[in-house]
C-alpha cells in the first residue's frame, strides 16, 4: 500500500457517492427518473468496486503494515499547544470491514429503492440523500482525526434526519426526524467533550496519535474513564441505547429501504465501532467498560422484551435490531472487539435482508404495516418468505445461519468476562436473550406468513418485482453462508475473521478454552432453539387469534412493553414540558417585566419630573423674580459661610 | 506657576491712532449703526432689502477688521487706559458674534415680509446690539462691560417686542426688560462691592491688587464676585437665572430668538471668562463651587424641563439652558492648573453658535406666513416636502446632540476633557447623563420630521427657500460638519485666544498648548 | 500590494464619496444609482480582499502590535490625537466581513427596491464608511468618532426604512447604545487626555500612564482606576453586542428593520463591540480583564442559553432569528473572556460566520414574509412543495444556525468551547447545552415553515427569483467552504490573536476567582 494510491482510492471512494448525490439533487429534477435511479445505484456500485480494491491491499499488505494514514489537507492549526486539526484519513483491516459492509449492502439496497421508490415523486431528493448519507457513513469509518470523525458522525446523523423526514408531510415523520436529530447532538455533545479532554491532556486529536499516546492516561484513572464514558454516551446516542434509545422505533417513519441501510446495517451500528475503534482507551478504563457491557445486556433485554410486544412489522425488527446491537456493545464492553464486528457484519446483512423482505410485504399491502393484518403470505410470497426465514433462521441463531456463528461466538467471551458474579450475570441474561430472540423473531415470521389472511388485502398481494426481489433473494443466500468461511465460534478452529482484524482490535486477552467455549455454544444453541421451538407451538401451531399475541405473559408487561415501557412519557414531562414552561416565563414575565421593565421606568420617571420642571415655569414675572433673588442670596451666604470658616 | 503680566498704569489721555486700531471694528460697525438709521429715512417700505444688504456690508467689513486684529495681536495690548482688551481672546469672539450677526440679517428679510414687521430699524438694532456685545467682549474694565451689557439688553429688549401687534412678542419684551434690569441691578452691586475691596475699575489691576491680597480673604469681596457671576448668568440664562428664557424665546420674533440665543451667551461668556479665569482666578476656591453648581443644575434643568415640551421654540430655549450648563463645565476649571478650560468653551461657544444658527434659523425660513412655526406638528414630514432642510434640521439636532461627526460632540468632548483632567470627573458624569436625556427629545423632534404627515390638509404650508435662507443653513451645516470633522483649526484658533486673553496672562504647561 | 497608496484611507473614503456622487444623479434615473452603489460596495470588498489577502501569516514583530498598511496624519495635534489606520489578523477579517454584508446590502436593497432609493444608498454607503473607520482606527479618539458617529447614518436609515413602529425602536437603539458610549468616552479621555491617544503609543510600558480618578461614591480601595476605565469600556461594547441582560434594543431594532437592511446592521454591526473588546479590552486593560473574565463569561453563557429560549417562546419568524443573533453573539462573547488562543481565534472565525449566517437568514425570513405576507410561524407550513430551491438554501442556513459539523459554525463553536473549556469547563457544558436548544428552535423554525402539509392559503406562493438566489448562493456557499477549509480564517487570525493573548496575559492574572 502506497500513500498515493490509498490517497486515490480515498478520494474514489468518498468522491462516487458525494458526485452521486450531487448529480440526483440538482440535475434529478431535470433529467428525470431513469437518470436518477442510474446516478444513484451506479456511484455506490463504483465505490463498492473501489473498496474491494482496498480490501484486497489491505488483505494483501505485510503483516504490520496493514494499516496507513494519508492527509489530504491541514484542516485548521492555531498554532503550536493550541487546537490543530488535519483532514486526515485512515485505511486498515476495521475501516475496510466497515467500508466493504456500507457499500455492499449499500448498494444492494439501492438497487431495492429502485423499485420501492417507484411511485413516488421524490426520487431525485430520496436518491440525494441516501448517496449523501453513503458518504456520510465511509467519511465517518474512514476519519482519522477526531473531528473529522465527529464531522461524519453528524453527518449521517443529518442524512438520517432528512431520510426520516422524507414524507415531509406526515407530522410524525417530521417530529420523528426532530426528535432522531436532536437526540444525535446530544450524543456528539458528549463525544465533543471527550475531546476537549483528550486534546487538553495528549494535546492532540489526531486517532493515530491519540492511541499511540495512550500511555499518558494512568490505567483505571479518572480522566480516562470519563473521556470513555463521555465517547460511550456518543456510540449509545448513536446506536439507541438506553437511555438515548426511544428515537430508532420512531425512525421507521422513513421509507423502508431507509430503515434497511441506516437503522439496521450501517449507522446504528456505528457506535460498536467507535468503541472498538477506541479501544486503546477503553482497555484502560475497565469502569467505563462496565458500565458499556451493562447498557448493552440491558438494552438487549428491554428491546427484546418490547419486540415481542409490538404490532408494527418495522417496529419488531427495528426492536429486535436495538436488541442485536445491545449484544455487540455488551461484546465490546467485555473487550471482545472482534466478536462484536463479526456480529456487526453478519448483522448487517441479515438485518438488511429482513427490513428489505418486510419492505415487499408492505409494498405489496399497500403500505400495511400492522401485522395483525397481515398472515398466510407464505403461499403468495414464495420468494419473499423464503428469505425472510433465512433471515430470522439467521438473527434467532439458528445453527450453521451466519447469526448463530457470530452470536454464540460473541457469547462465548461472556463467559470468560470476569471475576465476579456480574459478569456471569450478564452472560447468563444473555443466554436468556437467545430465548427471547427465538421467540419474537418466529412470531413474527409466523403470523405474517403463515396462518389465515387477515384482510382482503391480503388475498391480492402480488409478489415483488424482480428488481426487489433479488436483492431480498442475494442477502437471503449471504445470511445462510456468509459466516462460513470466516470465523467457527470454537477457538483455534477456523478464525480468519478475528486474524484479519487482529492488527487494530487484538483478541480478546481472555478468549474462552476449547472446552468452556463449547460448553457455552451447546448452551446458547439450545437457548436460540428453545425460543424458536416455543414461538413455533405458540404461534405457528396454536395459531391464536391475532388479538392475544402473547398469552403466556403477565398481562401488566404486556401493556407496558406495548408502550415501550413509557420512556417517551417520561422523557417528555421531565425534559421537554419544564423547558417549554421556562420559555413561557422568559417570555411573558422576565422579557418585558425586568430587562425591557427598567427602560421604560426610568423614562417614566423622567417624564415626571419633566413635567414638575415645566409647573415651576408660570410665565408671571414675580415669580421669576423670587426665584432669582431667592437663588441669588443663597449663593452669597453660601460662599460667605465657606469663606469666613 | 503664573506668569503675570499687568498692563502699566497710565495716566487718562486722548485717545490715539493705536487707541482707534484696537476699536476698529466696533467702530466700523457703530458707523453702519449710524447710516442704516439714516437709510432708514429714504428708503421706501418695499426696498428695505436693501438695509440688510448695508447691514451685511458693515458686517462684512468689521469682520476683516477683525482678521486684520487677529494677526496684529500676536501680542495682545490694552487700549484706552486698559479698559478695553485690543487681544486675540477679543478678536475670536468678535469672529463669532459677527458671522453669527451676518447669518441673522441674511434670513430677516424673507421672515419679516412674512410676519409684516419689516421695519428698518431693525437692522439698525442688530448691529447696535452686535455693537454691544463686542464691547462685552473686549471689555477690561468694569464700566465698559456694564456699558456692553447695556448697550446690547436695551437693543434686545426693542427687538423682542418687534411684533408690536403680538401680545406674545410685547410680553416677551416686558418680561425681558423687566428681569434684564434686575438683573443689571445684580452685577452692578456685584461690580461695587469689588471696586469697593480692591479700588480699582480696570481688571488688569483688580487682579494684581487681589494677586497681592490672594492669601486674606474677604467676604464682601466673595460676595461680589458672586453677584457678578450671577449678572452674568443671567445673560447666558443659565439655572436659576434662566426662568425668562423659554417665554422670551418663545415670544420673540423668530429671527430675533434665533439671534439672541446665539449671541447673548457667547458674549457674556466671553465677559464671565475673561472676568472670572483672567480677573479672579486666585479666587478659584470660592467661585467654584458655585459655577460647578449652576453648570450641574442647569445641564440637568435644562435637559430634563426640555423632554416634554410640544413648542420647538421653547425646546430649543430649554436647551439653550443645558448647553450654557455644558459650557459653564469649562469655566469651572481651575484657569491655573490647565488651559483647557478655557479652551474648551471657546470652542464650545463656536460649536454652539454654528448649529443653534442653524437650528433656528430652519424654524424661521419655514415660518408660514403671518405666524411663526412653533408646534412640533409644524415640523412633520417636513421631509416630504423639504428634503434639504429636514436633513439640515436633523443634524443641527444631532450636533445640539453631541454625536459626531457633528460641532457639538467636539464642543462637548473638549469641556468633559477639562474637567476630567482636573479632577472634575462628576461634572463631566452629570455631562454625560444629561447627554443621554438631551439625545432622547433632539432625536424625537428629528424623527418627527421624518413621519409621514397624518393628513393633507392638516399638514403645516412650508414656505420655499429663498437663496438667502438656503446659503444660511448651507453655511451652518457646512460649518458644523467643518467643525466637527477637522477640529484642528479652530481648536489652534481657541488656544492662541486664550493664550491672548487680558489681563491675566496664564501660561502653564498643559495638553492645551500644541 | 504597494503600501504607496493609502489603501485603508480608500477604503473609507470610497464609499462616502459615492454617497456625494450619488446626489449628482437624478432621484428618478434608479438603475443608475443601484449600479452605482453595487460598484463601489464591490471595489471596496475587491481592495480589502486584497488588503486581507496580503497580511504575513507570521507572529509579527512589531512592538506592542504589529499593524500592517499603517498610515498616520495630524488630526488633532493639541491632545495628540491622530489619523491613524491600521489592520491586522483581527480587524482586516472584520473589514472583509464588513465589506461583504454592505456589497451583499447594496445586492439585496437592487433586488428588493425601497421608495427613495438615493437616499437609502447614500445613507447605506456612509454607514460603511463609519464601519470602516471603526475597524481601521488605532488612534481611541478616531475609534470613537466612527463608533458614535456609526449612528448618525443609522439613526436615518432605522428611522426611515422599516416597520410601523420604527420610531420607538430607533429611538431604543440609539439612546440604549449612546448611553454605554457615553461612558465609554468619558473612560477614553481618562485614558488618553495630557498623554496620547494613540493605542501604540498607549501600549508602549515605558510612558504608560496611571490616569488618576477622582469619584466620589466609587471607593478607590474596592475598585482600582483601571477596573472602572475597563468596566466603562465594556458597557458600551457589551450593549452594541449586545450582552443579556443589554439585548432589549435587539429584537425591537431587528423586527422593524427590513431585511436589506438587516444584512449590514445585523452582520456588522452587533460584531463590532466584540471587536472592541479584543482590541481594547485585552490590550489596554489586561489586568482588570482578568478580573472580570468570570463574570463576563458567565454573562455570555447566560446569553447563549436566555436567546435560545426566548427564541424557543417567540412566534414572530422575525423575532426567532433575532433572539438566535443574541444566542450566538454569546458565543462570540465566551470565545473572547476564555482568553485563550483557542477562544478567541474562534471568536473570530465565530464572528464571520455569525455574520454570513445571519444575514442569510434574515434574507429568507424576509423572502417568506413578501411572500406569505405573515411572520407568525404557526400560519405558515410545508413551503417546501412550493420554493424548493428557498428550502435548499434555508437548509443549509439553518444547519449552520445550529452548529452542525460540516458547516462554519461548528468550527467557530468548537474551538469557542474548547477556549471556555480551558478557562473553565462548567461553562463549556453549559454553553453546550444551548446548542441543544439551538437545534431545537432552529429545526422547529425551519420545519414548521417548510415541512408539514401546505395551507391552502399558500397555494400561490413562488419560489425565490434568481435575483434573491443570487444573495444566497454565495452565503450558503461560504458556510459550507469555511466549514471544510477553516484555516482560511485562522492562518492569518492566528498571529494577531497570539499578539492579543500575549499582552492580556503580561499582567498574570491577580486575584482571578
Amino acid at each position: 500500500m502506497t500513500v498515493g494510491t490509498t490517497t486515490a482510492q480515498l478520494l474514489l471512494i468518498l468522491g462516487f457517492p458525494l458526485a452521486g448525490s450531487a448529480l440526483s439533487g440538482l440535475l434529478g429534477p431535470r433529467l428525470g427518473r431513469r437518470f436518477v435511479n442510474y446516478a444513484g445505484t451506479v456511484s455506490i456500485l463504483a465505490s463498492f468496486a473501489v473498496a474491494c480494491l482496498m480490501l484486497s491491499s489491505v488483505v494483501g499488505a505485510p503483516h504490520g503494515h496493514s494499516s496507513i494514514s494519508v492527509r489530504l489537507f491541514q484542516w485548521l492549526d492555531l498554532g503550536s499547544g493550541n487546537l490543530s486539526v488535519g483532514m486526515d484519513f485512515t485505511l486498515d483491516p476495521l475501516s475496510a470491514l466497515m467500508v466493504m459492509v456500507i457499500t455492499g449492502v449499500g448498494f444492494l439496497i439501492h438497487v431495492y429503492s429502485v423499485g420501492y421508490m417507484e411511485h413516488d415523486d421524490g426520487i431525485a431528493r430520496f436518491f440525494s440523500y441516501m448517496n449523501f448519507f453513503v458518504f456520510s457513513m465511509l467519511l465517518l469509518v474512514l476519519a482519522a482525526d477526531l473531528v473529522i470523525l465527529l464531522i461524519g458522525w453528524a453527518l449521517v446523523a443529518l442524512s438520517s434526519y432528512l431520510l426520516i423526514g422524507f414524507w415531509y408531510e406526515r407530522k410524525s415523520a417530521v417530529l420523528a426526524a426532530r426528535k432522531a436529530f436532536i437526540t444525535q447532538v446530544i450524543g456528539d455533545l458528549a463525544m465533543i467533550i471527550a475531546a476537549f479532554l483528550i486534546v487538553l491532556h495528549i494535546q492532540t486529536l489526531s486517532m493515530p496519535n491519540i492511541f499511540a499516546r495512550a500511555g499518558a492516561f494512568d490505567s483505571g484513572g479518572i480522566l480516562v474513564t470519563g473521556i470513555c464514558a463521555l465517547l460511550a454516551i456518543g456510540a449509545f446516542a448513536k446506536s439507541a441505547q438506553f437511555p438515548l434509545h426511544t428515537w430508532l422505533p420512531d425512525a421507521m417513519e422513513g421509507p423502508t429501504p431507509v430503515s434497511a441501510l441506516i437503522h439496521a446495517a450501517t449507522m446504528v451500528t456505528a457506535g460498536v465501532y467507535l468503541i472498538a475503534r477506541f479501544h486503546p482507551l477503553f482497555d484502560r478504563a475497565p469502569v467505563a467498560q462496565g458500565m458499556v457491557a451493562c447498557v448493552g445486556i440491558g438494552t438487549a433485554l428491554m428491546a427484546g422484551v418490547i419486540a415481542l410486544n409490538q404490532v408494527d412489522i418495522k417496529r419488531v425488527i427495528a426492536y429486535s435490531t436495538m436488541s442485536q446491537i445491545g449484544l455487540m456493545i455488551y461484546a465490546v464492553g467485555i473487550g471482545a472487539y472482534a466478536a462484536g464486528m463479526f456480529q456487526l457484519t453478519t448483522h448487517a446483512i441479515f438485518k438488511a435482508l429482513l427490513f428489505l423482505a418486510a419492505g415487499n410485504v408492505i409494498h405489496a399491502l399497500h403500505d400495511e404495516q400492522d401485522i395483525r393484518a397481515m398472515g398466510g403470505l407464505a403461499a403468495r410470497m414464495r420468494t419473499t418468505h423464503l428469505a425472510f426465514l433465512s433471515g430470522s433462521l439467521a438473527l434467532a441463531g439458528i445453527p450453521f445461519f451466519s447469526g448463530w456463528f457470530s452470536k454464540e461466538n460473541l457469547l462465548g467471551f461472556g463467559t470468560v468476562a470476569g471475576p465476579g458474579a456480574i459478569p456471569w450475570l450478564l452472560y447468563i441474561v444473555g443466554v436468556g436473550i437467545n430465548v427471547l430472540t427465538g421467540l419474537y423473531a418466529f412470531r413474527l415470521w409466523a403470523v405474517v406468513f403463515h396462518g389465515e389472511p387477515q384482510t382482503a388485502r391480503v388475498y391480492a398481494a402480488q409478489e415483488a418485482r424482480r428488481v426487489m426481489l433479488v436483492p431480498v433473494a442475494i442477502l437471503g443466500v449471504l445470511a445462510l453462508i456468509v459466516a462460513w468461511p470466516l470465523q467457527f465460534p470454537i477457538p483455534s478452529t477456523l478464525h480468519v475473521f478475528s486474524d484479519f482484524l487482529g492488527s487494530v482490535v487484538p483478541t480478546s486477552a481472555r478468549e474462552p478454552g476449547v472446552g468452556l467455549a463449547v460448553v457455552a455454544l451447546l448452551i446458547g444453541t439450545v437457548a436460540s432453539l428453545v425460543g424458536a421451538g416455543a414461538a413455533r407451538q405458540i404461534w405457528l401451531l396454536r395459531q391464536p387469534n391475532a388479538a392475544e399475541l402473547v398469552p403466556r405473559f403477565p398481562k401488566q408487561l404486556v401493556v407496558a412493553a406495548y408502550n415501550k415501557f413509557y420512556w417517551d412519557e417520561i422523557y417528555d414531562a421531565a425534559l421537554v414540558r419544564p423547558t417549554k414552561a421556562i420559555a413561557r416565563t422568559a417570555r411573558r414575565v422576565i422579557e418585558p417585566d425586568i430587562f425591557d421593565g427598567w427602560i421604560g421606568g426610568v423614562v417614566d420617571v423622567m417624564r415626571g419630573f419633566s413635567i414638575d420642571l415645566r409647573g415651576l415655569q408660570t410665565g408671571l414675572i414675580r415669580d421669576y423674580a423670587s426665584l432669582f433673588a431667592v437663588a441669588a442670596v443663597v449663593f452669597v451666604v453660601i460662599t460667605a459661610v465657606v469663606v469666613t470658616r | 506657576m503664573i506668569a503675570l503680566q499687568t498692563a502699566p498704569l497710565v495716566p487718562l489721555q486722548i485717545p490715539g491712532g493705536s487707541d482707534l486700531i484696537g476699536l476698529l471694528p466696533e467702530l466700523i460697525l457703530g458707523g453702519a449703526f449710524v447710516l442704516l438709521m439714516l437709510l432708514d429715512l429714504v428708503t421706501p417700505p418695499t426696498r428695505r432689502g436693501w438695509l440688510a444688504f448695508v447691514a451685511l456690508l458693515g458686517l462684512g467689513a468689521a469682520f476683516g477688521a477683525t482678521i486684520f486684529g487677529w494677526f496684529d495681536t500676536a501680542q495682545g495690548r490694552t487700549v484706552y487706559a486698559g479698559s478695553f482688551a485690543y487681544d486675540r481672546f477679543s478678536m475670536f469672539v468678535n469672529d463669532i458674534l459677527l458671522i453669527s450677526a451676518a447669518l441673522v440679517v441674511l434670513i430677516s428679510p424673507q421672515y419679516l415680509n412674512r410676519r409684516g414687521i419689516h421695519h428698518g430699524e431693525y437692522y439698525a438694532l442688530i448691529i447696535a446690539a452686535t455693537v454691544g456685545m463686542m464691547l462685552l467682549a473686549g471689555a477690561t474694565s468694569l464700566m465698559v462691560i456694564f456699558l456692553g451689557i447695556e448697550l446690547l439688553s436695551i437693543s434686545l429688549y426693542i427687538l423682542s417686542g418687534f411684533s408690536r401687534t403680538e401680545e406674545r412678542s410685547q410680553e416677551a419684551a416686558m418680561k425681558y426688560l423687566l428681569l434684564g434690569g434686575f438683573a443689571s441691578g445684580f452685577l452692578l452691586f456685584g461690580m461695587a462691592l469689588v471696586y469697593g475691596e480692591t479700588g480699582h475699575t480696570q481688571l488688569a489691576q483688580i487682579a494684581a491688587a487681589l494677586h497681592a491680597s490672594s492669601n486674606t480673604v474677604d467676604p464682601l469681596l466673595i460676595a461680589g464676585v458672586i453677584l457678578v457671576f450671577i449678572g452674568f448668568a443671567f445673560k447666558v440664562s443659565a439655572v436659576p437665572f434662566h426662568a425668562w428664557t423659554p417665554d422670551v424665546y418663545q415670544g420673540a420674533p423668530t429671527s430675533v430668538t434665533t439671534f439672541m440665543s446665539v449671541t447673548t451667551k457667547v458674549a457674556a461668556f466671553a465677559a464671565l471668562l475673561r472676568v472670572f479665569e483672567a480677573t479672579f482666578p486666585y479666587q478659584y476656591a470660592h467661585w467654584e463651587g458655585i459655577i460647578a453648581l449652576v453648570a450641574i443644575v442647569s445641564m440637568v434643568w435644562g435637559n430634563v424641563a426640555a423632554l416634554t415640551q410640544t413648542s420647538v421654540k421653547r425646546m430649543l430655549a430649554y436647551s439653550g439652558i443645558a448647553q450654557a450648563g455644558y459650557i459653564m463645565i469649562g469655566v469651572a476649571v481651575n484657569p491655573m492648573q490647565s488651559s483647557l478650560g478655557i479652551v474648551g468653551s471657546l470652542y464650545y461657544l463656536a460649536a454652539y453658535a454654528v448649529t443653534n444658527i442653524g437650528a433656528f434659523a430652519v424654524i424661521t425660513v419655514m415660518a408660514g406666513r403671518g405666524e411663526d412655526l412653533d408646534s412640533y406638528d409644524g415640523l412633520r414630514g417636513l421631509y416630504y416636502r423639504r428634503p434639504r432642510v429636514a436633513v439640515a434640521m436633523s443634524l443641527f439636532l444631532l450636533s445640539l446632540g453631541g454625536f459626531p461627526p457633528t460641532a457639538g460632540f467636539f464642543g462637548k468632548f473638549f469641556v468633559f476633557a477639562a474637567a476630567i483632567q482636573n479632577n472634575l470627573t462628576p461634572l463631566a458624569l452629570w455631562g454625560i447623563a444629561t447627554s443621554v436625556v438631551a439625545a432622547f427629545y433632539y432625536l424625537r423632534v428629528g424623527l418627527l420630521l421624518f413621519q409621514r404627515p397624518v393628513s393633507e390638509e392638516q399638514q403645516y404650508e412650508w414656505p420655499r427657500t429663498s437663496i438667502a435662507g438656503g446659503t444660511v443653513l448651507a453655511a451652518s451645516a457646512v460649518g458644523t460638519l467643518f467643525l466637527g470633522i477637522l477640529v484642528a483649526f479652530v481648536l489652534n484658533a481657541a488656544t492662541m485666544a486664550q493664550h491672548g486673553l487680558l489681563p491675566g496672562l496664564i501660561t502653564t504647561a498643559t495638553a492645551g498648548t500644541p | 500590494m504597494s503600501t504607496h497608496v493609502p489603501w485603508l484611507t480608500l477604503v473609507m473614503v470610497i464609499p462616502v464619496g459615492t454617497a456625494l456622487l450619488l446626489q449628482l444623479i437624478p432621484r428618478e434615473s434608479r438603475t443608475a444609482i443601484k449600479v452605482v452603489t453595487i460598484g463601489s460596495t464591490a471595489a471596496v470588498a475587491i481592495i480589502v480582499g486584497l488588503l486581507v489577502g496580503s497580511i504575513p501569516r507570521s507572529i509579527g514583530t512589531g512592538a506592542p502590535l504589529t499593524l500592517y498598511f499603517q498610515e498616520q496624519l495630524k488630526w488633532i495635534p493639541a491632545i495628540n490625537a491622530s489619523y491613524h489606520l491600521g489592520i491586522d489578523g483581527l480587524s482586516g477579517w472584520l473589514l472583509a466581513l464588513n465589506a461583504g454584508v454592505f456589497l451583499l446590502g447594496a445586492l439585496a436593497v437592487s433586488a428588493k427596491g425601497t421608495d427613495r432609493l438615493r437616499f437609502y444608498c447614500s445613507l447605506m454607503l456612509i454607514t460603511e464608511t463609519a464601519t470602516s473607520g471603526v475597524l481601521l482606527s488605532i488612534d481611541l479618539l478616531l475609534f470613537y468618532f466612527f463608533w458614535e458617529g456609526m449612528l448618525v447614518p443609522l439613526y436615518f436609515i432605522l428611522g426611515n426604512f422599516g416597520g410601523p413602529n420604527r420610531g420607538r425602536a430607533t429611538l431604543k437603539f440609539i439612546i440604549y447604545t449612546t448611553a454605554g458610549s457615553l461612558l465609554m468616552l468619558i473612560a477614553i479621555i481618562f485614558t488618553g487626555i495630557g498623554h496620547s491617544f494613540d493605542l501604540q503609543t498607549l501600549l508602549q510600558p515605558a510612558q504608560a500612564v496611571q490616569p488618576r480618578l477622582v469619584i466620589p461614591g466609587i471607593n478607590v480601595a474596592t475598585l482600582t482606576s483601571q477596573q472602572f476605565l475597563f468596566i466603562c469600556f465594556a458597557l458600551a461594547f457589551a450593549i452594541k453586542i449586545p450582552i443579556v441582560p443589554f439585548h432589549t434594543w435587539l429584537p425591537d431594532a431587528y423586527e422593524s428593520a427590513p431585511a436589506f437592511v438587516l444584512v449590514f446592521f445585523a452582520g456588522i454591526v452587533s460584531k463590532l463591540g466584540a471587536y472592541g473588546f479584543i482590541r481594547y479590552g485585552l490590550t489596554l486593560f489586561a489586568e482588570p480583564i482578568h478580573y472580570f473574565k468570570w463574570i463576563l463569561a458567565a454573562l455570555a453563557v447566560f446569553s447563549i442559553i436566555y436567546g435560545a429560549v426566548m427564541a424557543l417562546a417567540s412566534t414572530d419568524i422575525k423575532r426567532i432569528v433575532a433572539y438566535a443573533s443574541i444566542s450566538h453573539l454569546g458565543f462570540v462573547t465566551l470565545g473572547i473572556f476564555s482568553l485563550t488562543q483557542n477562544g478567541l481565534n474562534g471568536a473570530i472565525i465565530q464572528i464571520i460566520n455569525h455574520g454570513i449566517i445571519i444575514s442569510a437568514l434574515f434574507l429568507i425570513v424576509g423572502f417568506i414574509e413578501v411572500r406569505v405576507g405573515t411572520r407568525d410561524r404557526h400560519e405558515i407550513s410545508g413551503l417546501e412543495r412550493r420554493m424548493p430551491w428557498l428550502y435548499f438554501f434555508f437548509l443549509v442556513a439553518t444547519l449552520a444556525g445550529l452548529g452542525m459539523p460540516g458547516t462554519n459554525s461548528f468550527v467557530g463553536e468548537f474551538t469557542i468551547l474548547l477556549g471556555a473549556f480551558q478557562l473553565q469547563w462548567i461553562y463549556a457544558v453549559a454553553a453546550g447545552g444551548g446548542t441543544i436548544l439551538a437545534c431545537w428552535y432552529m429545526l422547529r423554525l425551519h420545519q414548521g415553515l417548510m415541512h408539514g402539509p401546505l395551507k391552502e392559503r399558500l397555494e400561490g406562493v413562488r419560489d425565490i427569483r434568481v435575483s434573491e438566489g443570487v444573495l444566497l448562493a454565495p452565503l450558503a456557499a461560504l458556510m459550507i467552504f469555511i466549514g471544510v477549509y477553516p484555516r482560511t480564517i485562522g492562518d492569518i487570525s492566528k498571529p494577531a490573536v497570539a499578539q492579543y493573548v500575549g499582552i492580556s496575559s503580561q499582567t498574570p492574572a491577580s486575584g482571578t476567582q
